[in-house]
């Protein structure tokens, strides 16, 4: 991978970071492999239920306890079903997200897309007149409001 | 909710994250959920815990 951002750094325009611009090819590549992947071993793809035995232990070290480390795989391997469950692009924004720690607006431009604002963050706040033209509403917080 | 989770994330600014931070002081429900959204965070991280790298190149991504 590091050899691939060497040979393409000549066309790095500067029109995003480079670290987003990293991320991109990283998840380009990522998304070939994947492809890649399904062709070759579609056979051996295993079901989402089955016991988690390709689950790559976590690092005993961390975790002094057995039951814990018990706990850990098995949380480990119910995270990794889940988002196996989701689509490729959902799955890369949240890995991107939570596990990379990269901003809303560094996953867009490592995904080649804008941050629809009012879809990320909802409606803004109250202005002093008690509206932002006519579209705020109270918190909108709450599940099902 | 998607509020919530910008939150979470530290992604509002300014006026939005005072309003939102004033809301969770005072409701324990969506404090509940933005404790759920961390904790979902913090089981993906650990979930995502790495091998460590070969002891030759231990060092080299961090800088």
């Amino acid at each position: 991978m590091f050899l691939r951002v060497f040979r393409t750094l000549h066309q790095f325009r500067g029109q995003s970071t480079l670290k987003t611009w990293i991320y991109r090819i990283v998840v380009n590549q990522a998304s070939n492999r994947r492809r890649w992947w399904r062709r070759r071993h579609i056979s051996q793809q295993v079901a989402l239920d089955d016991p988690a035995t390709n689950i790559q232990p976590i690092d005993s070290r961390i975790f002094a306890s057995p039951d814990r480390v018990l706990d850990e795989r098995e949380i480990a391997a119910r995270v990794r079903g889940a988002l196996d469950t989701l689509p490729f692009d959902q799955r890369t924004v949240i890995v991107l997200r939570e596990i990379e720690g990269l901003s809303y607006d560094e996953i867009a431009s490592s995904l080649g897309l804008a941050v629809a604002r009012e879809v990320a963050f909802g409606p803004g706040p109250p202005t002093a007149a008690g509206t932002t033209g006519g579209t705020y509403e109270e918190p909108r917080l709450h599940k099902g409001e | 909710m998607r509020r919530l989770q910008a939150f979470v994330d530290g992604e509002l600014q300014g006026a939005d994250r005072i309003h939102v931070a004033r809301h969770l002081a005072d409701c324990a429900s969506c404090g509940s959920e933005a404790d759920l959204l961390r904790d979902m965070g913090d089981t993906l991280r650990r979930a995502a815990a790495v091998e460590p790298a070969p002891l030759g190149l231990a060092g080299l991504a961090g800088g």
